[in-house]
Formats: C-alpha cells, structure tokens, sequence
C-alpha cells in the first residue's frame, strides 16, 4: 500500500513538475502539446499510461534481465568450469605441482638448517661477548657449586634418609609419632627443678576487705526487705506446688532455662578450666592437647610396650594400673613377652570434664594405631599378627593432683579404657 | 544437562575446592563456637580459646569435606562417562560409593555401612531436588493459555501488502 501510494504521489509530482516546467515554454508549446494530444491520443496516453504502467512494465523488464543474465551467467560458468577441468588435466600443471612438492621437501629441511645454523652462529657470537663470557663462568660456577653441594655431607645425609625412608626404616617426618628417648616418671624432670618455692609473707600486715560492687550491694539490700522477701515466699510456693498447671509451667521454665543457661553460664568443661587457671595461670587447652600428645601418650606408650611396670605404675592409679598391665601379665605367665608398637597418635581431644575429691580431671580421648603381637622366647609369634595394624580408641581420664605445683609433673590417669579394630589398609 | 557446571575432568576440582571452602567456613565457625564455650571463664580467655580450637580444628573439617567432595565426583564423572548418561541415579550410587571408598580402612563392614548410609543421604537430597522441580514445572503449567481474539487493526482498510 505504502509504495503504490509514494509511487501515486512521486508520478503526480513528476506531473506537476512537468507542468511546472513546461508552463513556461506552455505558451510556445502547449499549442503544440495540445495539438500532439489532439493528433497523437496514443502517444500521449501511452507517455501518460507508461508512467502509471512503467512500474510494472519495469518490473517485467527486470525480470526478464535478470533471467537472461542468469542464462549468460550460467553458461559462462559451464564455460569456465571445462576450462578448469582441462587445466587440471593439462600437463603443465601437473609438472608444476610436482616442482612444487619437491621444492617442498627440499625447502623445509633446509630452511630448518638455515634458522639453526643462524641461531648457532648467534650463540657462538653471544659467547664470544663479555656478557656471554662472564654467564658462561655463572652457569659453571652454579654446575660446580651443585657438585660441591651434591658432595657435602647435609645432602648426603638427606639422601641417605630419603633412602631409608624408601625402604621403610628411618627418621620419620615431625608430625608422625616419635618414641620418646627417655622414658621419665612424673618428677623426673628432665629440665630440672622448676620448682616455686613458696614463703609466707610476714610484711604485709594490711588486709582490705574486697568491696563488693554497688549493683551487688543493692541486690543484697533488695533481697533482704519485705517486698524480696514476698517475692522469695512465692517462688517457694511455686516450685512446692501440687497444682497441675503449675507443675506444667514449672516444666517448661525449667527446660528453657536449662536450655538457655547452657548456652550462656558455660559448659562443665569451662567450669573445671577455671578452677585450673586458678591453680595453673598459664594453662591453656591447646598446650594441654599438645602436652599430651607429645608426652604423656608416647610416654605410657613405650612404657607398656618396654614392660617398664614402675613408670606405669607412677602415672596410674591403682585400677588403670592394673588394666593396662594386664595383658603384660598375662604373657609373662606363659612365658612370652607382649609387644606393643605404636605407629602412629592422632585426633587428641579434650571429651569432658568433672571434678571429684582429688581435683579436676580432664577426660581425653585420641587413637593411635597399634601392633599387638605375643612373643615367646624365641621370637615367634603366639598371638597376634605382626602385620595387622589395629586402629585403638583410646579414653583417657587425668586429674590433676592439686597439691602438685609442677603442670608437667601434676596429671594422674585415674582412669582408661581402650578399644580396638582392625584397620584394613 | 547441567549448563552451569564445568564439563566433566574440571569439575572434579571445582566440587573439591567447593567442599573444602564448604567445610572451612562451616567447621571454623562450629569450631570457634565450641571453643569459647569450653574456655575458661573471662572474655579474653574465651576468644582466646576460641581462636585455638578453630585454627586447629578447621583445617581438619575442610580437609575431610574436600576429600568427601573429591571422591564424590570422581565416582560422579566416571559414572556418568561409563553409563553416557546424567541422571539422578549417578549421584545417588556415588554416595554409596563415596561412603565406601572413605571408611575402608576401618573394615569391610563399617565400610558397608558407610555406603548404605552415603546413598540414603544422597537418596533423599537427590528426591527433595526432584520434588522442588516438580513443584517449580507445576507452578508455570496451572497457568491456562487464553487465546486471544485475532484483533485485525485493519478491518476492510487498506491491507498491508507485503512487497
């Protein structure tokens, strides 16, 4: 619709310019026009219906080019494509492409020869310079440095473990577990005495009394008038009571505030390290946790596995004593002797903590991973197996002797229980 | 097919390294937690406590995430190279076998167990994430398509011709 409309506008344009232009030489030439249009109706009628036809006529015309072109365009394809056939064909090509895969052949290689030769003859020049010279003496003095190196000791030595530890003995890495060289009881420090020696102060003859804060002393004051003391006499009413409802409500503040205090008044364990600290100031967790992983475990560990029953006997108590020494026992009585190999210590943990008359005691658990085997006299194996290791979980309860200044010296197992599996892998 | 995640070789570290971030975060921040409550009383001593316990403990839980991670999607990609196929049941049977591969060491059967209990686990996430997809196609299909009236603009007018 558009393009009829604009094409209806443009040819009446063109119309009306044409008058426009014609209407100045109309006067000599509008008779004559006139007389045309009178004399040659279809001259004009065609020039008229031309302009409204022409576009389709125009169209056609189109059309009709571009067949014929596209016959032309054809056949000069055809045309084109036999030339090419025949090229093909032809001789000369073949001998050209022939040529051309030899030179290839040739080219390469030596194109290679040529960057090489080039690079190489650069290289000789750079070494020739002073910079070349001067890196040159580098990269020799580094090679000799390295043999220097390869022939000191440290690195002979640090072969040798590579070594060993490729064939299954030697120094194992630091976090592994390590027998400890001395096997110690609880006073046997090997540092000495770090002993504090303590002495009453005799100087010091003022005493203040600890003020108590005034939130204190008015909480004090509060609790001790009559509208406290209501308050207190119906909390007392409250927790005594029959009364069913009551007991409900009383069941659900208990179990929120038990709930709720548990989160903010802090668990068993923080209690017993507090009263620790009190003891101990500089105590820690994680030293602990350390300590006993470093000391305490390998410690009791080659005890039991050299038999050593008077170091057992200094750290236990009387009933982990005779547990852990049970299996000891009992190999000694039929003449064999119990082995035990500890491979490895790990995942030393703080589990709980309770307190009873003889002070705090922290419960640790950890595993380790264990050869149990029972040998006889000569070597055999009686019970066990030497290649099975065992995976032992162990639980461990120490206290803490309060009377004991010493940290390292204070911890006593009062109590042990272990389990083991065997490991697979 | 999943177009968000890498193809399958890079994926294994991607879901690795997710894991152990995963664990990381997660196990420092539970770790601190427990720390501080079982410190001694007093703030500092708390923090303090709090700081140990995480600094030893969350390298530990993102290890053992990312090695949970890792296996998982080994046993992801080789099954979803050895069935040509991506669906639930790749997942499902490589918690079983995660499970497996993980507690070996302690025996055959706590390894059992661990597998009967990876590919329950992965079993019931599989089936929620089923059921959310569900749930999402059902909330676009209640929807019914209203036809509309062919509203010509042109009625009787001139026709756009199409030249």
């Amino acid at each position: 619709m558009w393009p009829l409309s604009r094409f209806i506008v443009s040819s009446t344009l063109r119309r009306s310019a044409v008058k426009c232009i014609t209407e100045h030489q109309q006067n000599q030439i509008v008779m004559t026009r006139e007389l045309l249009a009178h004399f040659l109706p279809v001259v004009y009628t065609s020039r008229s219906y031309s302009q409204r036809k022409g576009f389709l006529e125009s169209l056609m015309d189109n059309i009709k080019q571009e067949y014929n072109k596209d016959t032309e365009l054809k056949e000069t394809i055809a045309k084109f494509r036999k030339e090419a056939q025949e090229l093909e064909d032809s001789d000369a090509l073949k001998q050209a492409r022939q040529k051309f895969k030899d030179i290839e052949k040739e080219a390469i290689p030596e194109a290679l020869g040529k960057v090489k030769s080039k690079i190489s003859e650069t290289a000789e020049g750079f070494g020739k310079t002073e910079f070349g010279k001067a890196a040159g003496k580098f990269t020799e003095g580094l090679s000799g440095a390295a043999k220097q190196a390869a022939d000191s000791e440290t690195l002979k030595k640090a072969q040798s473990i590579l070594t060993k530890i490729a064939e299954g003995s030697g120094v194992a890495p630091d976090s592994l577990y390590k027998r400890p060289a001395k096997l110690r009881k609880r006073n046997d420090n090997p540092f000495g005495e770090v002993e504090r020696e303590f002495e009453a102060n005799t100087d010091a003859t003022n005493v203040v009394m600890h003020k108590d804060s005034v939130w204190n002393q008015q909480w004090e004051s509060f609790k001790n008038s009559k509208v406290g003391e209501r308050i207190s006499d119906m909390k007392m009413q409250f927790d005594e009571s029959d009364n069913v409802f009551i007991r409900g409500s009383r069941f659900v503040t208990d179990k929120i505030s038990s709930i709720a205090g548990g989160m903010f008044g802090g668990t068993e364990i923080s209690k017993i390290m507090t009263e620790i600290v009190k003891t101990d100031p500089n105590f820690s967790a994680q030293e602990f946790i350390e300590f006993c992983k470093n000391d305490i475990i390998p410690n009791m560990m080659e005890a039991i596995a050299q038999n050593d029953e008077e170091i057992i006997k200094d750290w236990c108590s009387e009933a982990p004593y005779n547990q852990i020494i049970f299996p000891v026992k009992q190999a000694e009585q039929i003449g064999c002797q119990y082995e035990l190999a500890t491979i490895d210590v790990d995942h030393v943990d703080i589990a709980g903590a309770t307190k009873v008359d003889q002070g705090p005691v922290l419960v640790i658990s950890f595993q380790t991973q264990q050869i149990m085997v029972v040998r006889d006299k000569k070597g055999i194996v009686v019970e066990g197996d030497e290649n099975q290791v065992m995976r032992v979980y162990h639980v461990w309860a120490l206290c803490r002797d309060v009377e004991e200044m010493d940290p390292r010296a204070a911890w006593k197992i009062i109590d042990q229980s272990m389990s083991a599996s065997p490991m697979l892998l | 097919m999943d177009y968000t995640r890498d193809p399958c070789p890079w994926r294994i570290l991607d879901d690795c390294g997710g894991a152990y971030s995963l664990g990381f975060v997660g196990g420092g921040l539970f770790s601190m937690v427990a720390g501080a409550r079982n410190a001694p009383k007093g703030i500092t001593n708390r923090l303090m406590g709090g700081m140990a316990n995480a600094r030893i403990k969350a390298p530990r839980t993102a290890g053992s995430f990312g090695v949970w991670g890792l296996t998982f999607s080994l046993c992801d990609c080789s099954l979803v190279a050895l069935r040509q196929k991506e669906d639930p049941w790749n997942s499902i049977m490589s918690g079983a076998g995660t499970g497996f591969i993980l507690a070996i060491r302690q025996g055959m059967w706590p390894a059992v167990g661990s597998a009967a209990i990876g590919g329950i686990l992965l079993a019931m996430i599989e089936g929620v994430g089923i059921a959310l997809n569900r749930f999402q196609a059902d909330m676009y299909k209640q929807q019914p398509p209203q036809l509309e009236d062919s509203n010509d603009a042109v009625q009787g007018g001139l026709q756009p011709a199409a030249y």
